[in-house]
């Protein structure tokens, strides 16, 4: 046994082992992109990099033998700063998205690329709770939103984006009228009460999303009815006032309550009622001051990230902070706002999510990926709406959720354009039928994980490393099927890649 | 990649089991192969590589990794010949892009095509080919041409299409050099170098009066001779006393011989008579003009002052011995040190005795030697293994050839030097790492190890002794990481040549897992010096901490250039101007750039600096393999760094994040300051990315990538600024100058007819004008115009104009 200190802790460990051993057997975290075993660590990606004793140069703790007395440095400013442009390196090579544009365009964040998909296999109801998961109001959108999501869709460098407003409000339309999307909360109720006031697209979502989280919610209204600047901007042929209230009920149905008629003047009345306080009360030029709040120049001052005012338990959203135009950003600003709200009362602490954002797609790339749509069923909704889900390049990372580039750019703060110095690699995709593998070479960090088991397996004919330097990429010899090439190593390698370089299809059942 | 509808005829599968048979089946002999079939067929084609898979133990994958790892081999077929563009650091400072792109003009390859539509060259550029003092150089196939400028390349192509018609060659394989040494004899050097200025032509004609009068006197290949600019040098010793005859052509051999040699018989007097009378009809040349103007002294002043600093160690009897002669190499005390190490002395006493001399690895980082020596011993004994012992010939630096020169000139001290450094540690087996595009040095270490298993001083027993070992070449293919000692030996191994974390090093675990041994060929080339001479008498040459010599090959804008062994702790100002002459034509001194793509630009005023490894280290340089490239005023800082960076950067194996990416995105920001779009945060994030890849990186390429960008940055940040500015101060960079023409111009159209781009308008008799929009700088007008009335300005300038 030899002992070493990592960050001032003492680590006995047994000799020969790594100081990413050492690290593990002590609970501390130190990230890998590159190393998984012992007999796969190909030593590439320096994510994994600490300092020994004070030295100015990092190694990296995969490969490098604790000896005794050592002393490491896994966490220090610099440890981090070495890590976040090693990733920053690794997202400047990067061509794909995290999320569709659509999705990132969209002020909900609707997952637009999951709902085409959810149709492919003719699942509408599963289509309309996917968009409930960010979008309250589909129906009433759908009528009046300018549609930003599709200025954003890849298919224009092809021909024409997808018709993405009509096919969410179809879809929640014909979801409201039938009873089998009758709301019920799965989450367990939490004993904690929140006042919204306002019952505008901001107050309404963000309500909603408190419910569904299991939190006990009053939205306070000044007015008759619910709705606030939905009822007010739009005429009626625009947006119909029974979609309005189908969805206002739906929201009630969860047990959201509304105290109509209701104006609150001030804060201090209702602050020891509430566990917290959402302030969505819109744009209130005459004394649009009356919460004894601090404000700026727009309206009330919140926390760019939070969304907390200067009183604690107190948020505020929508147009109260800031005037808004964009029905959509308003609700997106509620749900913002509700997840806000969920961190700051159960104590999470969440990194803000990364997104990568490839930036314009050549004709060319498109066309890349109109040839390899990974998800091709054939839709069996009986929806009568316009455009083709089928039409959709579903160019969203199937691996977003479990993607470790994404999971430590994120952790450490990584900014995808930190060194966008030149041209980037092209971003292609080229789906294998026979075993539904889909290969994303743009999105590979050279980690050499699949290489090394495709060697260690003695699989043949094998994967190899193929060019060298920054044109380094990852092939199959004499030009064979790269799927065939991993032989049985096939999964262990899909399971291996730390990006969505390489993924599975998932097989279309045929409902 | 393999491209499946490559033309694959003639394909001979019987050819390929031959050489299979005679190389071997082994995983490991993957790259030897790999050279044999590219010999065959001046590519790789696909059906011979997958015959190749199924008849040997090497895989597919390992076929694909390391065909496409090692740029030597190509996929695609190629033209006939194959026209080697050098872009080493010294051409690169002489125009080697204008070369190469009026080479691509003149066979019309347009876009990525690099063959001619007839097939019969295809163009590349090449790292360095270590000819530096011709600069800019240009080989095809076997011959090299020297001082090439763009509007020369027709000429060029022509002049080898004649010499394939005459079946001449620049091969030398046809020269016997082994002769024994006399009191009378003429020595020419035929370094690889020395033939491309012509010695070869020389030695011809030496041949042809010898044999015409019948003159007794031997004609001797020699090794370099370290002058490369006063080639080719012609060395006539009379009676042990050598006169020296510089830049000789073949049509003065004849005067310059006979001078010295009058023919001996009565018949081969009267045959001169004859010459000489009809010569001085027709050319009325007389004979002592040629010989004094040709001649030199070593007492000159300037070759007193070349030589003058200089001490030879590694380089001893430099320009007089014959390479592969061992008998002179031996009365030269050759072998002597071997002799006295396996008579009677113990392999520690003998890693004492280097440890105490303070010798330091000459590749570059400057390790003790000694110590090194001593650690693979340890590593060896309780285990028992073999032990290897590798000479590192990966000589890749742009702008270095001291290895190239060591190899072609003294193959038997190297041999020397391994042999007793095997003894010291035990190694059975010992490996020369060569590179490929060293063909010579290659071709004359078989030749030299040969001689020396025919003379017992190799294999079993040597000379009487228990001590046996055996020496192989192992090739490289064309990847300058390959220096890098682990990246070398997964080469030996048959591998991509990737580097691997250290520790282990090599020493513990090197080739094939066993105690390794790596040094490079100058460090073997000090060790029988030093067992000869002892300890001291080392010592006493250079500096306390680095002691002994150092050989450079200074080249770029000095007036003399060669390979030179200077004492450690000489300053740089004394080789530059003491050796080196000065700057050429009066131009002022800027900088040096020292170590090539992991050292750094000195600027002139910091040249008093002592040359040893810490005092380079300490101004951000490194003694690197010695390549020594003096810039001037002319020159462009960040042009250099970007030259360098891009150099690195496609010589990065591709394996650690920040190397690969991280040189790439530093030379994105590079080109773009250098094309005039940098803004200022550009400096910024350059040396935030030099910093971080210095300190992050597995292997010496990273870890010195960034040091030619740092320099520059610390000693010339005025001029970085200056192109973030849009203002190229050295008027090199193209996007940033334009070529006017001014009111001297006479109107004789020879613009107009070197312009290659139809840039200039045919204006007889009247001023000439230049389109800027046109233009592409080529720099074909300035060199031709008469009146020198092409100028470089500022393109903003120009717009203002």
């Amino acid at each position: 046994m030899i002992t070493i200190t990592i960050d001032g802790k003492t680590v006995n460990i047994e000799e020969g082992a790594t100081i990413l051993d050492a690290a593990r057997s002590a609970g501390i975290d130190i990230p890998v992109m590159c190393h998984r075993d012992k007999n796969i660590s190909p030593v590439s990606c320096f994510v994994c990099a600490v300092r020994i004793g004070g030295n100015d140069n990092f190694v990296p703790s995969c490969a490098t033998k604790a000896r005794n007395g050592m002393a490491v440095d896994a966490s220090s400013e610099c440890v981090r700063d070495c890590r976040r442009r090693a990733l920053e390196l690794m997202l400047s090579e990067h061509a794909g998205d995290c999320a569709a544009p659509c999705s990132r365009i969209c002020p909900c964040g609707l997952n637009i690329p999951e709902v085409m998909r959810n149709l492919l296999s003719g699942d509408v109801d599963a289509a309309y709770k996917t968009i409930m998961l960010n979008m309250p109001l589909p129906a009433t959108l759908g009528y009046i939103c300018p549609a930003p999501c599709q200025k954003g869709c890849r298919r224009t460098a092809i021909d024409t984006p997808m018709s993405i407003q009509l096919t969410h409000r179809a879809i929640a339309e014909q979801a409201i009228n039938s009873s089998s999307v009758k709301k019920h909360v799965d989450t367990a109720p939490k004993s904690k009460n929140i006042a919204v006031i306002g019952s505008g697209p901001a107050g309404l979502s963000s309500a909603y999303f408190l419910a569904v989280s299991g939190y006990s919610c009053t939205v306070f209204e000044s007015q008759s009815r619910a709705g606030g600047t939905l009822r007010t901007q739009f005429d009626k042929p625009a947006l119909p006032e029974k979609v309005l209230d189908a969805e206002i009920e739906l929201i009630e149905a969860l047990g959201v309550k509304f105290a109509l008629g209701q104006k609150i003047n001030s804060i201090d009345n209702i602050y020891g009622d509430y566990d917290a306080i959402i302030i969505a009360a819109g744009l209130q030029d005459n004394n649009r001051r009356r919460f004894g709040l601090e404000y700026g120049s727009h309206g009330i001052n919140v926390c760019r990230d939070t969304l907390m005012t200067s009183r604690p338990n107190v948020f505020a959203c929508g147009s109260a902070a800031r005037p808004i135009r964009m029905a959509a950003r308003a609700a997106g600003q509620g749900r913002q706002t509700a997840i806000s709200v969920d961190n700051y009362l159960s104590g999470k602490s969440a990194h803000k999510p990364f997104f990568m954002n490839t930036g314009h797609l050549s004709a060319a790339e498109a066309e890349s990926l109109a040839e390899s749509i990974p998800h091709t069923g054939k839709s069996k909704a009986p929806l009568s709406i316009t455009g083709d889900p089928g039409r959709c390049l579903q160019c969203d990372c199937k691996k977003k959720s479990s993607c470790a580039l994404r999971d430590y750019a994120a952790q450490y703060g990584a900014h995808h354009l930190r060194y966008a110095t030149g041209h980037r690699r092209q971003y292609t995709r080229h789906l294998y039928n026979d075993s539904g593998l889909v290969h994303e070479p743009g999105k590979c960090t050279a980690c050499g994980r699949c290489v090394n088991i495709t060697m260690v397996k003695g699989i043949t004919p094998g994967l190899s490393f193929t060019g060298r330097g920054p044109d380094v990429y990852v092939s199959a010899p004499f030009g064979a099927d790269i799927d065939k090439a991993m032989g049985a190593a096939l999964d262990e390698c899909v399971k291996s890649c730390p990006t969505g370089a390489l993924w599975i299809r998932k097989q279309v059942v045929d409902a | 990649m393999f491209d499946d509808k490559i033309n694959i005829d003639g394909f001979d599968a019987a050819w390929l089991d031959t050489q299979l048979e005679a190389i071997g089946r082994g995983a490991d002999k993957i790259i030897p192969l790999l050279h044999a079939i590219h010999r065959q067929y001046n590519y790789l084609p696909q059906p011979a590589l997958i015959h190749l898979c199924d008849n040997s133990d090497i895989t597919p994958a390992d076929v694909t990794g390391v065909s496409t790892f090692y740029p030597q081999f190509r996929r695609t077929p190629a033209g006939r010949h194959r026209i080697n563009v050098c872009t080493g650091t010294a051409c690169h400072v002489n125009g080697a892009d204008l070369v190469y792109d009026g080479f691509r003009r003149h066979l019309g390859c347009t876009g990525n095509v690099d063959t001619d539509p007839q097939k019969l060259f295809t163009i590349n550029k090449v790292a360095c080919l270590g000819c530096c003092t011709l600069a800019p150089v240009v080989q095809i196939d076997g011959v090299i041409y020297g001082h090439v400028t763009a509007a020369a390349a027709g000429g060029i192509i022509d002049d080898f299409l004649n010499r394939q018609d005459k079946g001449q060659s620049g091969s030398r394989d046809d020269i016997n050099g082994k002769k024994p040494s006399t009191a009378n004899e003429i020595r020419i050097s035929l370094g690889s170098c020395c033939t491309a200025s012509g010695s070869k032509a020389v030695w011809d004609a030496v041949q042809r009066v010898i044999d015409r009068y019948r003159l007794p006197v031997k004609i001797k290949r020699t090794g370099c001779i370290s002058m490369c600019h006063q080639t080719p040098l012609l060395v006539v010793v009379v009676n042990w006393t050598p006169h020296h005859y510089a830049r000789v052509n073949a049509e003065d051999v004849h005067d310059i011989i006979l001078n010295h040699f009058p023919p001996p018989s009565i018949i081969d007097k009267a045959a001169r008579w004859i010459d000489a009378k009809t010569e001085s009809l027709l050319l009325s040349a007389e004979m002592n003009a040629t010989v004094n103007r040709r001649r030199i002294h070593l007492l000159d002043k300037s070759l007193g002052s070349f030589f003058g600093m200089q001490k030879q160690i590694a380089m001893e009897c430099c320009g007089t011995a014959g390479p592969l002669d061992i008998d002179e190499y031996i009365v030269m005390g050759g072998f002597e040190a071997l002799k006295s190490c396996l008579n009677g002395m113990i392999p520690e006493d003998l890693i004492d005795i280097i440890k105490d001399s303070g010798l330091r690895g000459r590749g570059g980082a400057g390790f003790s030697t000694g110590l090194k020596w001593q650690t693979v011993r340890d590593n060896a004994s309780g285990r028992h293994g073999d032990i290897y012992l590798i000479c590192n010939g990966d000589e890749g630096d742009p702008g270095a050839f001291m290895d190239r020169m060591l190899f072609e000139s003294f193959p038997f001290r190297i041999i020397e030097g391994m042999l007793i450094a095997a003894y010291a540690v035990g190694a059975k087996e010992g490996i020369f790492y060569i590179r490929t595009e060293y063909q010579a040095s290659i071709n004359i270490i078989r030749e030299a190890i040969d001689i020396c298993e025919k003379n017992n001083l190799l294999g079993c027993r040597i000379l009487g002794s228990d001590f046996s070992v055996k020496f192989t070449i192992a090739e490289g293919a064309g990847a300058f990481v390959c220096g890098e000692e682990t990246a070398l030996i997964q080469s030996i191994q048959g591998k991509r040549g990737m580097p691997t974390p250290k520790p282990p090093y090599p020493a513990e675990q090197g080739l094939y897992g066993k105690p390794t041994l790596i040094n490079n060929c100058e460090t073997f080339a000090c060790i029988p010096w030093i067992i000869r001479n002892g300890t001291e008498e080392f010592k006493n040459t250079g500096t306390p901490k680095s002691p002994g010599t150092k050989v450079f090959a200074l080249a770029g804008k000095t007036a003399r250039g060669g390979l030179i062994e200077t004492p450690m702790g000489v300053t740089i100002r004394g080789i530059v101007e003491h050796i080196g002459g000065g700057i050429a034509g009066g131009r002022k001194f800027k900088a040096v750039q020292i170590g090539g793509p992991s050292g750094g630009c000195i600027p002139a005023e910091l040249c008093d600096i002592p040359v040893d490894y810490e005092q380079l280290a300490g101004a951000g340089a490194m003694m690197g393999s010695g390549g020594m490239i003096v810039l001037d005023e002319h020159d462009c800082m960040v042009d250099i760094a970007r030259y360098f960076l891009a150099f690195t950067q496609n010589q990065s194996c591709g394996r650690c994040t920040f190397c690969r990416a991280g040189t790439k995105r530093m030379l994105d920001i590079l080109d773009k300051i250098c094309a005039g779009s940098g803004i200022a945060k550009d400096l910024a994030i350059l040396e935030e990315l030099a910093v971080s890849i210095k300190s992050a990186s597995l292997c010496g390429l990273g870890k010195t990538a960034p040091n030619p960008v740092l320099t520059t940055l610390r000693y010339f940040r005025d001029e970085y600024e200056a192109h973030i500015r849009g203002e190229c101060p050295a008027g090199r960079c193209k996007n940033m100058i334009s070529y006017v023409i001014t009111d001297e111009c006479c109107g004789c159209t020879i613009c107009y007819q070197h312009c290659p781009v139809k840039a200039i308008e045919f204006t007889p008799y009247a001023n000439h004008s230049i389109d800027d929009t046109l233009c592409t700088r080529c720099g074909a007008c300035r060199a031709a115009c008469p009146k020198k009335a092409v100028k470089i300005i500022p393109k903003n300038q120009a717009a203002a104009v």
